[in-house]
Parts: C-alpha cells; structure tokens; sequence
C-alpha cells in the first residue's frame, strides 16, 4: 500500500482512542527520548503518523548526558542505551516544543527530576507551551536513583500531587512506570500515582541490564549499565499493562515496549492498554512506523468485523471470564 | 549410518548488525599526519568491503567515549580502514595517546555519503571538483581515489590555516595532477581560503570554454561550505557537502543531529546532502552541543 506521509488521512480510519479527555487520531505515540530533542524530530515521527509525539525528557539544568557508546544493539532483538538523559533543560527546549505545537503536532511533554519540586518547576514551564499532557519520567534505569524511586508509592504519590496541584486539571499527567518483572510492586505504585491524580500510567521505561564487549572486556556502553528495549523486552511489557489492568487501577494504561508491528500493539490493546507507545521500532522499521501500524489496523479491524479498536481494549480479561 | 542432522529452530534474530555493535580491534598503525592531525589503520574487513566515501563510523576509545570519524581510506582486499582525527578535546587527547596494538571499536559503515552522478549517455571522463578544508580532508581523499578508479578527472583544493596542516597533500598530490593549494598564511600555495581556491579553477574552466563540472563534493569547517554554496550557486555547479553534528547514536534513534523541520538526520540523511537540500534548514545558522542545547554558528 501506498504510504501517505501528509495529515490528511488522519480522521479517516476511525482509529481514535481516548486516554481520559484527551482524544489521538490514532493510538500510536512517539516514545519519550527518541528523535525528539527537537522539532524536527518531533515532527519527523508525527509526519510518520503518529497519533502523539512524546518530547525528550527534560529537567531544570541542562545535562550532557553520559559518555559514549550510548546504544549498543544485541542479539534477539534488543537495543541497550545509556544516553544519560541529556538535555538542554527545561527553558531552551520550550522553543522546540512551541514549534512543533505550531506545526500541528500532538505533543506530550515530558519531565524528569530528582524531587517534586523539580518536577513542579519544569511541569509548570511546560504547560505553557501547548502541550496536551505530560509525563512524568520516573523511571530511567541508568541515572542516578531515578529507577528505584519509581518504584516507591511515596515518591510517585508526592511527584504527581505536586505537579498536579501547580498546573491545574487543563493538562492530564500520565506517569512512565519503571521497566521491572516485579508486578506486585509496579501496580503498588501505579495505584500512588492514580490515587495522586495521574490520568493514565505509560508502561514501560527500559529494564535494566549489561552487555559486554568480550574483546574489550568491559561494558559494552560508555556508563557501563544500561537500559533494554525492543523486541527482547516485550513479553514482560505486555504482562506489565495486564496486572496493571487487571489490578483494581481504573485510569487507562499505555503500553510501551518492543512494538515493532500492527500485531504487537494489539497484543497490548487485548492486555488492556488504550494507546501504545514506540521508541526502538523506530529505529528498526523507519519513522512510518506509526503510518504503517495504523494500515495493519485497518485490516485487522476489517479481518474481525468490528469498526473501532475499542473492543479489543482489555479483550483478554472478557475473553477469560 | 550417518547421523541425522538436527533440525534447528532459531528464536534468535541474527547478532545485531555491525552499526550497532563495535568491531572491536588494536590499532594497527598510527601517524602523525599534521601537528594536530593523526591517521590510525585498523583492521575491520566488514567495513572495509562496504563503506562508500562520505560515510563515518563512531570510533569507541575505550573507558573514554565514541566519537564519529569519517572514514579516510579503505583496503578492502587487506580489510583495512583508515580515518584521521584532529586534536580538539577529551576523546581526541586520548585517541592521540593511543599506540599500535592498543583496541579501538568501529561502528559502521554509517550514513549516506557522496554520490557520482550518473553520466546518460556522456562518454567517461567526466570531470569532478572535490574541496577540503582542514580536518575536512579524510573523506575528500575517499572520494577522490574512489572517483579515479571509476575513471572521473578529480580536481582537488586543499585549503588549512597553514602549510603543515594541510592534511594528506602528498597523497593528494599522487593521485591527481590538478591540487590547488591554499593556506591562511600564505605559507603554501595561494594565500586565502579553499572557496577560493575553488573559484580560480572554475574561472579558468570559464575561460578556457570547457564543460563545467559534473558535481562538486566538499567536505570542512561550516563558513567554507556555506561559501562554496553560494559559489555553487554563481557558477551552477551541483554541490554536494559532507556536515557535522554532535553525534550520540549514529544511527538515527536519538534525534540530535536533526538540521530542519522535517527531521533530517545528519547520521542517517547524511553526513553529505547536495546542497539544493540545505535551504530552510540550521545548515549555516545553528548546531547543538552536547545537551541538546542551540547554539549559533
Ligand atoms: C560525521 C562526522 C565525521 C567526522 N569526521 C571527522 C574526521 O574525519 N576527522 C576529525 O578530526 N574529526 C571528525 N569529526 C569531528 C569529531 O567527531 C570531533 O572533533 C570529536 O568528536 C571531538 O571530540 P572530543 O571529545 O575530542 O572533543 P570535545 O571537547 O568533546 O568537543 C569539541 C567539539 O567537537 C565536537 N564534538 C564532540 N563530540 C562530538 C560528537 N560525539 N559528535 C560530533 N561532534 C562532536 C563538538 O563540536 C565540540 O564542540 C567528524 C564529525 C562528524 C559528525
Ligand atoms: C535511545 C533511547 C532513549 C530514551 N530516552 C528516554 C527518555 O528520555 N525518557 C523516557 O521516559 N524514556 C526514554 N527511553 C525509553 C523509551 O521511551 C521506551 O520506554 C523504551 O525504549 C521501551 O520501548 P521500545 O522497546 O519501543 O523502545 C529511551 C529509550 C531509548 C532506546
Ligand atoms: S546521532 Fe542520533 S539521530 Fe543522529
């Protein structure tokens, strides 16, 4: 088929989810740290035919991130990073984001920090923007503490109501959830967050894990630990989304990880995710991506008889009982 | 009885491709090429094979950082690379320091590099202007030998701050009878810059009545290329230049090298772009450091 890279196509599949009060052309959204430190990336990934795009995580001070190799691909489908979040901070990347929102974009900031004030701080600079949600990066596994913070109720409860409170309720806060085969704990802090007045949970980050250069004998990336994505990570990503969704949490899930195709993120919309997230794929399969999962979409839907997607959300749950 | 082969079931992808994991190899040879200027060969037989002129790999000094560097020469039957690196900062004061046999991991071939036009119905030989500018050189000097052997005329300017940074002149001069030098200083070949090193030999192609060239490849410090470009333009000559950006990925997931609205990346799109793709871009302008943030040129 042939692929369209205008917006013109965009109402015309009746691909549509909601994530609370915010609507997507189509569920397929930009992960946060690929492409988009700047516009152009943003708008690279969104002329592929994402539904959202998610910015780089940003914090206050401008950061350069850790020394390379910053990726290093392994066998079976997996990508390790330790980029080291780099960013400009919060107040050169508004230019970016603001030109973007202009181009057309859906464009989800996103925010990382050590405490909640800095998250306040960069969330309420933000919002100025344009942005239609935020999301709160609690969950890099390879700087600092930021992992293990992630996983305490305490700390997620105290992020979300800070941000909350500083920017009002005009702009939905979703939470990106660490990459963890710990479920019991992931939903404890999943719950936090909703109770805390998230919108919806993003997960999941990278898992953490090592690979190393046996000629060199040392890690194969310049921090030495990193964080896994792609294929090799997706089976745990789409059991994270389905003890989220069938815990007691009531606000929508959105499943990142290994999304490659059509058939992965309807995997994850059956798990009970209502949008899917991409990074690695974009690497692997071209910046259409997005474009080209919505295509599969539009089949699927005709191969099963059904005209949205929204019967599959959380289908496995129905189709046990 | 023979054994029975066994049936394999693979659930493994194929290792990751050789742009996302380093060859990993010592220094096979290293030279001093310029005072600030050193050439290292290593042996890396799948890039060897592959790599076009204009592409880069992303050396790894180990326990330091991975930078890009354009490949300079290649030996594919050997399985040789070569690149040359300028002393600028930590992970060149440190690729300086390195000796023969110390490991050094290559990641590539990566981006897209120069391309010859090609020639419809002309007969062969065509003629090629190649500039280099100061670390510029290495993928210059690619071109160029690569275009010989496809039997193309090369002209080549090399321009430096001054004569002994002039970077691989001798090999420059084996390869072509046409090298115009040009030097700040005035220390070697015309005093002044490589555009207009490049600008007498267009007039004196003017002059003579000779067809103009086929393409223009160029590859140096930013302020030159932005020169050539309006040269390019006086003269209608397809130019071709090879960028440079802060690099994290080389591959294209990371986004920091995009130059325009659209998201060309100069690790994927590029490093080289005919110049008619550089309007509306930060080509001239701006370039980002390490954090991301803008900063003019
Ligand atoms: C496609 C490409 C090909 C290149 N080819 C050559 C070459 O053949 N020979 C050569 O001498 N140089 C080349 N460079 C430039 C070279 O990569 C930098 O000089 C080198 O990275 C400097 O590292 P440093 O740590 O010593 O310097 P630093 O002190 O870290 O920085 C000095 C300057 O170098 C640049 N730089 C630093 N790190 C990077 C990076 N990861 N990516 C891009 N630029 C960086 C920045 O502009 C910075 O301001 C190339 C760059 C690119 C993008
Ligand atoms: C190069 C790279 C950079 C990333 N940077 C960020 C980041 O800044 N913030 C963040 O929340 N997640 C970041 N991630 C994680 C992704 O957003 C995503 O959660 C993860 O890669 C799993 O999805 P995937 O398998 O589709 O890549 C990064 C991932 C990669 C590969
Ligand atoms: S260096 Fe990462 S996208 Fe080009």
């Amino acid at each position: 088929m042939e692929l369209m890279t205008t917006s013109s196509y965009r109402y015309e599949e009746n691909l549509q989810t909601k994530i609370g009060s915010l609507q997507l052309e189509n569920p397929t959204i930009l992960a946060s740290g690929v492409l988009g430190v700047t516009a152009g990336g943003l708008m690279r990934a969104w002329q592929g035919g994402a539904g959202a795009v998610v910015t780089k995580s940003v914090g206050i001070k401008a950061q350069p991130g850790h020394p390379g190799p910053r990726i290093v691909g392994v066998r079976g489908g997996g990508l390790l990073n330790a980029m080291g979040l780099p960013n400009p901070g919060v107040k050169k990347y508004l230019p970016e984001i603001k030109a973007a929102v202009k181009e057309g974009a859906c464009v989800i900031g996103s925010v990382i920090g050590n405490r909640s004030a800095q998250y306040r701080k960069v969330a309420t600079q933000l919002a100025g923007t344009g942005i239609k949600a935020l999301e709160l990066n609690v969950s890099c596994p390879h700087v600092g503490t930021f992992y293990a913070q992630g996983l305490k109720p305490s700390h997620v409860s105290a992020v979300v109501k800070a941000v909350s409170k500083a920017i009002g309720e005009e702009i939905p806060v979703w939470v990106k959830m660490p990459g963890t085969t710990d479920y019991p704990r992931l939903v404890k802090a999943a719950l936090a967050a909703e109770a805390a007045g998230a919108a919806a949970i993003v997960a999941i980050n990278t898992l953490p894990a090592l690979a190393l250069d046996v000629e060199a004998q040392r890690p194969s990336l310049g921090r030495g630990i990193g964080g896994l994505s792609g294929p090799a990570i997706k089976p745990i990503a789409v059991r994270a989304v389905w003890e989220l969704y069938r815990s007691e949490l009531r606000i929508p899930i959105i499943g990142v990880g290994g999304i490659l195709d059509g058939t992965d993120v309807i995997e994850f919309l059956l798990a009970g995710a209502r949008a899917v997230e991409i990074g690695t794929g974009v690497l692997l399969e071209g910046s259409t991506i997005f474009r080209q999962i919505c295509l599969q979409h539009v089949q699927y839907k005709q191969r099963h008889g059904i005209e949205t997607l929204e019967p599959l959300v959380g289908g496995l749950k129905k189709n046990k009982d | 009885m023979a054994p029975r082969r066994e049936e394999r079931i693979s659930l493994a992808a194929p290792v990751a491709p050789p742009t996302l994991r380093h060859h990993v190899t010592p220094i096979l040879e290293v030279s001093k090429e310029t005072p600030k200027i050193k050439a290292f060969v290593l042996s890396a037989p799948a890039i060897a094979r592959t790599a076009t002129p204009g592409q880069f790999m992303m050396v790894w000094i180990p326990g330091v950082d991975e930078i890009p560097m354009s490949i300079a020469a290649v030996e594919p039957d050997e399985g040789h690379v070569e690149f040359a690196a300028a002393l600028v900062g930590e992970a060149t004061r440190h690729l300086h320091k390195t000796k023969r046999g110390d490991l050094l991991g290559l990641r590539g071939p990566l981006g897209k590099g120069f391309e010859l036009p090609i020639s419809e119905g002309k007969p062969p030989p065509q003629s090629l202007l190649v500039v280099a500018g100061g670390c510029g050189a290495p993928p210059i000097l690619f071109a160029t030998d690569s275009a010989l052997h496809g039997d193309w005329e090369v002209d080549v300017v090399l321009g430096a701050t001054t004569e002994s940074e002039l970077l691989y002149r001798r090999r420059f001069n084996c390869l072509t009878h046409t090298l115009v030098l040009t030097t700040d200083d005035g220390t070697a070949g015309t005093q002044g810059t490589a555009v207009q090193g490049a600008e007498v030999l267009l007039k004196q192609r003017r002059a003579a009545g000779a067809e103009g060239y086929a393409a223009c490849f160029a590859c140096g410090p930013e302020p030159m290329l932005k020169g050539l470009v309006k040269l390019a333009k006086k003269y209608e000559l397809p130019l071709q230049v090879s960028l440079e950006r802060y690099m994290k990925c080389g591959v294209g997931i990371c986004g920091h090298c995009i130059i325009d609205i659209k998201g060309s990346r100069v690790c994927t799109e590029g490093p080289v772009f005919p110049a008619s793709q550089l309007y509306n871009t930060d080509f001239g302008k701006s370039t980002l450091d390490a954090t991301g943030r803008r900063q003019r040129l």
